[in-house]
């Protein structure tokens, strides 16, 4: 099928990653967010619940009246916000990756279905698609955690529920727009069987669209869970994510803005380093020739 | 085509259904409506007089029944909380949401499309570099925070613009900023994408190896295909704007239905959200109708279906 | 392209323009936030501190409470005497007008009580605050009497805050509920126009008869619901508004020292406590009278109230706020912060390996709950909080799904009184997680008690049996906080119970 046809394609993409500057970049600060996530208690140099209202909203170190003992200072309850932000990178993380693969596997799998057959089938697609949809996500997931109380699990499956919709767009519009191209019919013609052909034959091809939906979708997770908390339906204390962190330091907003601007721009950097990651592997895994 | 039309509301009307049913469900398993709104001091008594007199000791389907029964004769009850009508608290707000989230799709897709078609004209080098890093950073904020902090810069530092309300045309700057900018990389990025992988199909290579002006291509061929997929996110988006207007609106002290529903939700006010539900849902199906037609008139290939 | 550069340029000129009026005294105009939306702006129908905003400057009642003194002063009644203890007869005012012109007598009165006493009606907590009325009677034009079944001491509290009166034409030829929508009373404000929610209007009653209360002086005032606090204080830093009434005292702290910004404080009446299920059957750690010691004695009340509400705020040593009438503060015993004797009575009571506990609490009170699970992790109980939104947590309360529970109580001249706020917790209703059978006789008597000493008597029992059984641990006292900008004269009640009719502009 491919009319341009690479020695080891493989060792191309890989040639191709080395060289790409954003994924290189994008893969250092997310794998250096998992080390930190993982390894939070061995790094962190405070329990991130113990409390000293004595010390509370101390100052980072660098700053008057900073303790080096509290190297980013301290939180309204005074408990070490270094090792808040080292602990809130776990929720943060689990959220955003449990969301991307289990909204994924959902979404993906009904475009793929209602793309590829059509008929029936797509109808039924459609339809759970458009009930999804005519939902609004933010404000069901309101409802639910409200109803629910906020747990991690809860988080994850609420947002998973929800918010798989725009995989299922994609995924479907791309596949159908694909089902009836050249080297589909050429599969069809040869009698490979429908599975094979999602997979070999389909798969390949909508995979950008899919990784660049994935990456927005981790992100749009992560921030999710920050407005969930913001609208004080977060997961429950003393686990720290960054997101409650922002919605909790945002009384001092004006006062003593760093509460409000450290957890923020941890936000920033992972969300900005998955998507990175995401473009990256998308012109990596985007052979050429193929189309 | 038509009947191509017919299938499609069946499936809105289905779907429309559906979603009561499933908001229905959802929020009258939400608590004991009646204890929250009976007040602070109401004795046991005062409560299941009040759930008597609301309807809520009957069973759920025939509460369901009586509501859409209602309903379906354009009555969507009172609210609990102020005892107005559904109808006319929505009438009141949705306005102003709807302004709202309209000038952010059109400020979104006046900045995304052309960004995405530069970018993907151009991949790899600076401009597209900047273009994704420009979209990366305005994704990579919360809502919430980007629009404290645009009151703290342009409202209080520069004092440009009003900070809260919804009285004169200048307050919906700072809140269409907000909402627009969480829709911009979005739409940005999957119109690079979808132009870049339009560019690398056949028929754009042989018209380009034929010596044909890049810009004709583009707008012949091209961006035709390329909006495809973002036609369909634009639709998906507005319904995120509406979703997404609770957000801006809380922040911004704007009276729209986000607002309205959010506080509905907090105080149970099961009228109010149901109907949110079935709005929304009405604006969806209405608007992915849309999207659809839009969608086989770009690619007649998708006609047939 | 370019067409799309050149509308984005036209956009961004509209925008730099009108920008509305900066706050301040050449309108005429108070602008005021608060936080939260009100469901009626009556106080009849509803009964909170956001609608009392609005009832106290649109209606007169019968009485007025100085905010000054918190004495009960004439308003729609000249003068008011009690015939027994049950009956209370009311000298009224001649020559009062209502908004829209119709004439204040007995009439208006009689009607508005008929209403009240009409259980039909639906009024927010009617059976509990209006079902002791039994009977009104016009004596003649300008003199009403209103029996009571039973004696209530507090009586004048509702008088003074819930008891407006309406006029009878207009309302009984509308339905009550125009007071929603277009509200006529006798107050030294008229409503000019509302947004329900968002914005209301109003305009002084230049025909306003002052009595105890002056007529206003500030032709105008706009009050916006601005639900974030953060956008409040951008509108008081950007000088956009006169009053905020919304303010934690953390939040205002901030603004203290700001120019042209001033931040008062006053008493409140609304207190918290941690609830705890003592009355609970089955396996239930907290049926121990040494655990509940154990966990209120942890709890160093001093500290979290200064670090966390504000260091002006009274940490509580009995179940009451020391701004109300008959909250006693001496009790013994105090139940103070003391770690050795907690982990002590811990142990003895089987415990000493730690325990497992979940404390529920409304949203906004997540800091207080962590801070509580902070001091319980050090003698070793496990706490796990449940913050969920105020209706649902209201719920679940009723509901006696409560182990623990942070429960904030009272406001307003209601609870001027403790038997508001002691009410329904230890009175044997499902809110009573205590069932004392003793609690529930004396609160009952308390109530009902027309001689003051009696009832500070019956108090005292009261406090220091929750107190020696350790039934409820007494958290903190809320203060009232208003910042205003320097154009304004605000002064600051005796409870927060403000009446926006005294604001003046100042010198």
């Amino acid at each position: 099928m491919s009319d341009i046809a690479l020695p080891d394609p493989r060792r191309a993409a890989l040639r191709r990653a080395l060289r790409h500057g954003g994924l290189i970049a994008g893969l250092a600060v997310v794998a250096a967010v998992v080390l930190l996530a993982v390894f939070a208690p061995l790094i962190a140099p405070h329990d991130p619940a113990a409390q000293n209202l004595t010390l509370r909203l101390i100052p980072p170190a660098w700053q008057e009246g900073g303790n080096p003992a509290y190297l980013l200072g301290t939180d309204h309850l005074g408990r070490d916000y270094l090792s808040r932000l080292i602990f809130g990178a776990r929720v943060s993380l689990a959220v955003g990756l449990s969301v991307m693969v289990l909204s994924g596997l959902i979404g993906a799998t009904l475009g793929f279905l209602g793309g590829y057959f059509g008929g029936r089938i797509d109808d039924l697609v459609m339809y759970v698609i458009t009930v999804r949809l005519s939902m609004p996500g933010l404000l069901v997931a309101l409802a639910v955690m409200s109803l629910l109380g906020g747990s991690l699990v809860t988080m994850i499956t609420v947002l998973s529920l929800l918010f798989w919709d725009r995989y299922a767009v994609v995924t479907r519009t791309a596949v159908r727009q694909l089902r009836q191209a050249d080297f589909v019919t050429a599969a069809r013609v040869a009698g490979a069987s429908h599975r094979w052909i999602l997979w070999h034959e389909v798969r390949p091809n909508v995979m950008p669209q899919i990784l660049v939906v994935a990456t927005l979708e981790m992100a749009m997770a992560i921030l999710s869970e920050a407005s969930l908390s913001f609208l004080g339906l977060g997961i429950q204390p003393p686990t720290p994510s960054w997101g409650i962190m922002i919605a909790e330091a945002r009384s001092f907003l004006f006062a003593k803005p760093y509460l409000v601007w450290m957890p923020g721009l941890a936000i920033f950097a992972l969300v900005l380093a998955i998507n990175l990651l995401g473009d990256g592997l998308r012109d990596v895994s985007q052979p050429e020739g193929r189309r | 085509m038509l009947i191509y039309l017919r299938d499609k509301l069946a499936l809105s009307v289905l779907v429309l259904l559906t979603v009561s049913l499933i908001g229905f469900a959802l929020l009258r398993l939400s608590g004991d409506l009646a204890a929250s709104l009976a007040g602070e001091n109401a004795s046991l008594e005062e409560i299941a007089a009040l759930r008597h007199s609301l309807g809520l000791d009957r069973s759920l389907i025939v509460q369901y029944g009586a509501w859409l029964a209602d309903a379906l004769r354009g009555d969507l009850g009172a609210s609990f909380f102020t005892h107005e009508p559904v109808s006319r608290l929505f009438l009141d707000r949705i306005g102003v949401t709807a302004t709202m989230a309209g000038l952010a799709l059109v400020v979104a897709l006046a900045l995304s499309l052309p960004l995405g078609v530069i970018a993907a004209l151009r991949p790899n080098t600076w401009i597209d570099r900047a273009i994704s890093a420009l979209a990366l950073s305005g994704q990579a904020m919360p809502g919430f925070w980007l629009g404290l902090m645009l009151i703290s810069f342009f409202g209080v530092t520069l004092r440009w613009l009003p900070i809260s309300g919804s009285s004169t045309p200048a307050h919906f700057v700072l809140p269409v900023a907000v909402l627009a900018l969480g829709a911009v990389p979005a739409l940005t990025r999957l119109m690079r994408s979808g132009m870049l992988d339009v560019l690398e199909q056949d028929y754009i290579r042989t018209a380009r190896s034929k010596g044909l002006p890049v810009t004709l291509i583009m707008l012949r061929h091209a961006m035709r295909n390329a909006l495809l997929p973002v036609v369909s996110l634009s639709a998906v988006q507005l319904g995120a704007l509406l979703g997404g207007s609770v957000i801006v609106e809380t922040v911004f002290a704007i009276e729209g239905i986000g607002l309205l529903t959010y506080r509905s939700i907090q105080r149970n006010d099961f009228p109010v959200v149901q109907a949110m539900l079935v709005f929304v849902s009405v604006c969806y199906v209405a608007l992915t109708l849309l999207a659809d037609l839009l969608n086989a008139w770009l690619d007649p290939r998708l006609r047939e279906a | 392209m370019n067409q799309i550069l050149k509308n984005l340029s036209v956009l961004a000129l509209c925008t730099g323009l009108p920008m509305g009026a900066w706050a301040d005294a050449s309108d005429d105009t108070l602008h005021v936030a608060v936080a939260r939306e009100t469901d009626f702006i009556d106080p009849i129908h509803t009964s909170s501190a956001d609608g009392d905003l609005f009832a106290t400057i649109l209606y007169d009642t019968l009485i007025y409470v100085d905010r000054a003194t918190r004495e009960f002063k004439p308003a729609l009644a000249e003068s008011w005497s009690w015939l027994d203890d049950t009956t209370v007869e009311f000298r009224l005012r001649e020559g009062i007008t209502f908004h829209n012109g119709e004439a204040f007598n007995a009439d208006d009165v009689v009607y508005t009580f008929g209403l009240l006493m009409d259980m039909n009606n639906g009024f927010r907590q009617q059976q509990q605050d209006f079902g002791n009325i039994a009977e009104v009677t016009k004596v003649d034009d300008w003199t009403v009497r209103v029996r009571l079944s039973q004696p209530q001491p507090t009586f004048e509290n509702l008088l003074a805050s819930r008891i407006a009166i309406w006029p009878d034409d207009y309302t009984s030829a509308n339905g009550h509920m125009i007071h929603a929508t277009a509200p006529v009373g006798t107050g030294p404000y008229r409503l000019d126009s509302l947004q329900a929610g968002s914005v209301y209007t109003l305009s002084a009653n230049a025909d306003y008869a002052a009595h105890a209360r002056p007529a206003p002086t500030i032709g105008h005032i706009e009050v916006r619901v601005i639900p974030e606090i953060q956008t409040q204080i951008a509108e008081v830093m950007a000088g956009q508004l006169d009053l905020a009434l919304s303010f934690s005292p953390g939040d205002a702290q901030m603004l203290e020292g700001m120019p042209g910004v001033s931040v008062q404080y006053g008493p409140a009446t609304r207190m918290y406590f941690l609830s705890m299920d003592a009355a609970g059957e089955g396996e239930n750690p907290l049926a121990d009278r040494r655990v509940r010691q154990a966990i209120t004695w942890a709890i160093n009340r001093p500290e979290m109230t200064a670090a966390l509400i504000s260091p002006s705020a009274p940490a509580l040593t009995s179940q009451c706020n020391p701004a109300q009438n008959f909250c006693l503060t001496d009790i013994e015993p105090a139940n103070g912060y003391d770690l050795e004797a907690a982990r002590a009575a811990l142990a003895e009571a089987g415990h000493a390996e730690g325990l497992d506990l979940r404390l529920m609490a409304e949203a906004s009170l997540r800091p207080v709950a962590e801070a509580i699970q902070g001091y319980l992790s050090q003698i070793g109980i496990r706490l796990a909080i449940d913050t969920m939104p105020l209706p649902a947590w209201r719920t679940a309360y009723i509901n006696g799904e409560s182990q623990m529970s942070i429960v904030g109580w009272g406001s307003g001249v209601t609870s001027a009184d403790v038997s508001n706020t002691l009410g329904i917790f230890f009175n044997g209703s499902s809110t009573d997680y205590v069932q004392d059978p003793d609690l529930i006789a004396w609160t009952a008597e308390a109530r009902q008690s027309m001689d003051p000493a009696r009832r500070t008597e019956l108090y005292r029992q009261v406090y220091t049996r929750i107190n020696e059984e350790a039934y409820v641990v007494p958290l903190y006292g809320v203060v009232a906080t208003y910042v205003t900008s320097e154009d304004v004269d605000f002064p600051v009640p005796v409870m927060d119970f403000p009446d926006l009719s005294l604001v003046r502009w100042a010198e």
